[in-house]
C-alpha cells in the first residue's frame, strides 16, 4: 500500500512539474474568464481551449498527487548541456540563415557544417576526411537538391 | 473502385515510384542502423521534400523510409547490442548474444525474414480492413467522430509512454498549440499573444520537424559534444573487431530447417504485432516485448532465451515489424494517426492536399490502392536489398552520428523553408525543437501531443458542431451509444493496460 510521502515532496521533479502544468492551464482559464475573447457559433472560440485547459490542471493535479506518494521521474540529466546545445543550434540556425542572404547558399551552409564538424570532433584537423571532405560534399549536395531539383527561392548573397 | 484498380498498378509499378521506394528502403536502413537515427526522424525531414514530388512517388519515398527503417533498427541491436530504433530494443536481446556466440549473420537474416514476414501480414490486415471500417465511418455524426477524437487521444496518452496523466498534458498542449491563429468557424484570433504572424496558426511541417526531429537532434548534439557518443561507438568498433578475429563466415549461414523452427515464433510476433499496432499509442517497442515474452512462453526451447536464440529474435523482429500496417489503420478509417509514425504520413497527406479519414479512400482511390501496392512491395524490396547489402550495412551502423547530425540539422531548417517559403516557419522549428527538448527531458510523451495538435481541428470542429446540434448542453455529447461505448472501451482499456504495464514492471 502507497503512502504518502510529504516530508520529501520539495525534492521530486514531478511536484514542479505538476505545478508548472497547473499554472499553464490556470493562467489559460484565466485569460478565457476576463480576457478578449469573443462569442461565436457552438459556445465560442474558447469552447475547446477551455476544455484542453480543464485537460491540463487535471492532469496537473494527478502528476502532483503521484509525486506525493513517491511516483516521480528523476530530474533530468545534463539538462543545462542539452538546453545550451539547443539555444546554440537555434542561434547557428538562424545564423545560418541570416549569411545565406549575406554570403551566399554554398559558401554559408559550407562554413556551417564544416563548423559544426570542428565543434563535434576531437583531434578534427586529424579526422579532416570527416570535418572538412564530409561538409563540403555534402554541401554541394544540398545545393543540387534545393537550388537545383526543388528550385527553392532562397535569399541571394554577394557570393555563392 | 474496382476500375482504379488498374490505374494504380500502373501507378505503382511504374519506374519513378519504385526507384523511389529503393531509395527510400535503402536510407531508411542506413538512418535505422545508425543509433540515434531513425526512420521517423528520416520521414520527418523529408515531409516538407515530399510536397514537391507526386503524391505516388512521394508516399513511395516514405513507405521505403519507414519499412526500411523497422529492420535497419536491429542492425545495430545485433551487431553492436545498440538498438538502432526503440522498437527493436528486444531483439538486441538476443541478437546480441548470437552475434557474441559467433552467428551474428543467422540472426541477422532471421530478423530480416520474420520482419517482412510480420510487415507483410500487417499490410495485407490494413488493406482488408481499412476500406470496411471506413465505410462504418461514414456514417458517423459529429458526436461520434468527437468521442472516437477524445477516445485516440485518451488511449494514445495512457499507452505511450506509461504515465497516463503526463500523456493526457501533451495531448492537451498539442491541441492548444493548434488553437494558435484564426478560429475556423468565427475568425477571430485565438492565442496569438499580439503577434500578427502567429495569425496564420501554426504551420504543421515546421512544428511536426521540431518537435519530433529537431528535439532528438539536439539530444544527440549534445551527446556528441559531450564525446559520449563517439565513445561508446569507439568501444563498440573495439569489441566488434576483436570479435571478428576467430569469426567463421562459412558456419554463419541460416539453414532452411533453423528458419522453419522460428516459424511460431514469427507468427506469434506477427499475430502480436499487428492487434497491437492497430491501438492508439501502443507502439512496436510494447509490441515487441509482448510477443517476446509470449513466444518465450510457447517455446520449446524457453531456457535458451536471453542466450542467443534465433526463435527470440524472430519474434521481437516480427512483433517490431507488423505493428507498420496495422498502425495506420485508424488514420485510414477515420482520420486519427495511432502512432508518431502514423501522425508523419497523415501530415504527409494533408501535404499532398488530401484529408486522412473515411472519404480519403473514396476520393483519391489511385493513389490509395497504388500505395497499397507499394506497401507490400516495398517488403519484397526490402528484402532483396537487404540480403545484399547487409555486410555493408553492419559497416554503415558502425558511421558516428556526429557526421550526420549538422547535415541532418541543415536539411530541416532549409527544408522546413522551402515548404512555406517563410522565415516565420525556420524560427518556429527551432522554438518547437527547444520545446520538445525541454519535454523530453522531462520525461513527457511526444506522440500524444502531435496526435493532438494533427486532431484538434476536427475535433473542435466535431465538438462545436455537437454543441450547436445539442443547443450548448455537453451532455449532448453522451447522447449516442456509440460515443459512450467508445467512452466506455477507452477507460476500459486504460485501465487494463495500466495495471498489465504496473504488474510487468
Amino acid at each position: 500500500m502507497l503512502k504518502p510521502q510529504f516530508t520529501t515532496l520539495l525534492t521530486r521533479q514531478d511536484f514542479y512539474t505538476g505545478l508548472g502544468v497547473i499554472s499553464v492551464g490556470t493562467v489559460g482559464l484565466l485569460d478565457i474568464a476576463y480576457g478578449n475573447w469573443r462569442p461565436g457559433p457552438g459556445l465560442g472560440p474558447h469552447a475547446f481551449p477551455q476544455l484542453a485547459y480543464i485537460t491540463l490542471i487535471c492532469a496537473g493535479v494527478v502528476i502532483m498527487i503521484e509525486a506525493v506518494f513517491g511516483k516521480s521521474d528523476q530530474f533530468p540529466e545534463n539538462l543545462r548541456a542539452v538546453l545550451s546545445t539547443g539555444v546554440a543550434l537555434l542561434a547557428i540556425g538562424m545564423g545560418m540563415f541570416w549569411a545565406i542572404g549575406k554570403l551566399g547558399f554554398m559558401v554559408s551552409v559550407c562554413i556551417t557544417l564544416v563548423g559544426a564538424g570542428f565543434l563535434l570532433t576531437r583531434d578534427p584537423l586529424r579526422h579532416w576526411p570527416s570535418t572538412i571532405v564530409v561538409p563540403v560534399v555534402a554541401t554541394g549536395v544540398i545545393w543540387l537538391l534545393f537550388v537545383k531539383l526543388i528550385n527553392v527561392p532562397l535569399p541571394r548573397g554577394i557570393l555563392f | 473502385m474496382l476500375e482504379s484498380f488498374i490505374p494504380a498498378l500502373m501507378l505503382a509499378f511504374s519506374p519513378e515510384v519504385i526507384l523511389y521506394v529503393a531509395i527510400g528502403v535503402f536510407m531508411g536502413v542506413t538512418l535505422g542502423a545508425i543509433p540515434g537515427l531513425s526512420g521517423d526522424m528520416a520521414i520527418a525531414i523529408l515531409l516538407p521534400i515530399v510536397f514537391f514530388l507526386e503524391p505516388a512517388a512521394a508516399l513511395g519515398l516514405l513507405t521505403g523510409i519507414y519499412k526500411g527503417g523497422m529492420f535497419g533498427g536491429s542492425i545495430s541491436a545485433i551487431s553492436f547490442g545498440v538498438p538502432g530504433t526503440p522498437g527493436s530494443a528486444a531483439t538486441a536481446i538476443d541478437g546480441y548474444q548470437a552475434k557474441l556466440k559467433g552467428y551474428p549473420n543467422k540472426a541477422l537474416m532471421t530478423a530480416l525474414y520474420s520482419s517482412v514476414i510480420g510487415d507483410s501480414t500487417s499490410d495485407l490486415v490494413l488493406i482488408f480492413l481499412a476500406l470496411p471500417l471506413a465505410i462504418v465511418a461514414l456514417t458517423f455524426g459529429p458526436v461520434e467522430f468527437f468521442a472516437l477524437y477524445a477516445f485516440s487521444l485518451l488511449l494514445i496518452s495512457a499507452l505511450t509512454k506509461g504515465k497516463v496523466a503526463k500523456g493526457v498534458a501533451m495531448a492537451a498542449l498539442g491541441v492548444l498549440l493548434a488553437m494558435i491563429g484564426r478560429d475556423p468557424m468565427g475568425g477571430t484570433l485565438r492565442l496569438t499573444f499580439g503577434i500578427p504572424e502567429l495569425a496564420g496558426g501554426l504551420a504543421l511541417i515546421p512544428v511536426l520537424v521540431g518537435i519530433f526531429a529537431v528535439s532528438e537532434l539536439i539530444i544527440q548534439l549534445s551527446k556528441a559534444w559531450m564525446a559520449r557518443a563517439s565513445r561508446i561507438m569507439d568501444d563498440t568498433r573495439q569489441k566488434a573487431e576483436s570479435l571478428l578475429g576467430d569469426y567463421d563466415a562459412s558456419r554463419d549461414k541460416l539453414t532452411f530447417k533453423e528458419f522453419r523452427s522460428t516459424m511460431k515464433a514469427t507468427w506469434i510476433g506477427t499475430t502480436m504485432g499487428t492487434l497491437i499496432g492497430a491501438l492508439p499509442g501502443a507502439g512496436s517497442s510494447l509490441a515487441a516485448f509482448i510477443s517476446y515474452g509470449l513466444a518465450q512462453r510457447f517455446s520449446r526451447n524457453r531456457d535458451e532465451f536471453g542466450k542467443g536464440s534465433l526463435e527470440g529474435v524472430a519474434a521481437a523482429e516480427a512483433g517490431n515489424s507488423a505493428t507498420s500496417g496495422s498502425t495506420l489503420i485508424p488514420l485510414f478509417a477515420f482520420g486519427i494517426p495511432g502512432s508518431a509514425t502514423a501522425a508523419l504520413f497523415g501530415a504527409a497527406f494533408i501535404l499532398m492536399g488530401m484529408t486522412p479519414g473515411p472519404r480519403l479512400i473514396y476520393d483519391h482511390t489511385e493513389v490509395i490502392y497504388a500505395l497499397f501496392l507499394i506497401l507490400i512491395y516495398a517488403n519484397l524490396i526490402n528484402l532483396i536489398l537487404s540480403q545484399f547489402l547487409l555486410p555493408f550495412y553492419s559497416k554503415i551502423a558502425m558511421i558516428q552520428s556526429r557526421i550526420l547530425l549538422p547535415i541532418v540539422c541543415v536539411l530541416a531548417i532549409l527544408g522546413t523553408f522551402a515548404a512555406g517559403n517563410s522565415v516565420i516557419d525556420v524560427w518556429v522549428l527551432l522554438f518547437a525543437g527547444l520545446l520538445g527538448v525541454v519535454l523530453r527531458m522531462f520525461n513527457f510523451p511526444l506522440a500524444p501531443l502531435i496526435l493532438g495538435f494533427i486532431v484538434a481541428p476536427g475535433a473542435e470542429r466535431a465538438l462545436r458542431q455537437s454543441l450547436l446540434i445539442g443547443r450548448g448542453d455537453w451532455m449532448h455529447l453522451l447522447s449516442s451509444p456509440i460515443a459512450i461505448g467508445l467512452y466506455t472501451v477507452a477507460a476500459i482499456m486504460i485501465l487494463t493496460f495500466t495495471l498489465v504495464l504496473r504488474d510487468k514492471k
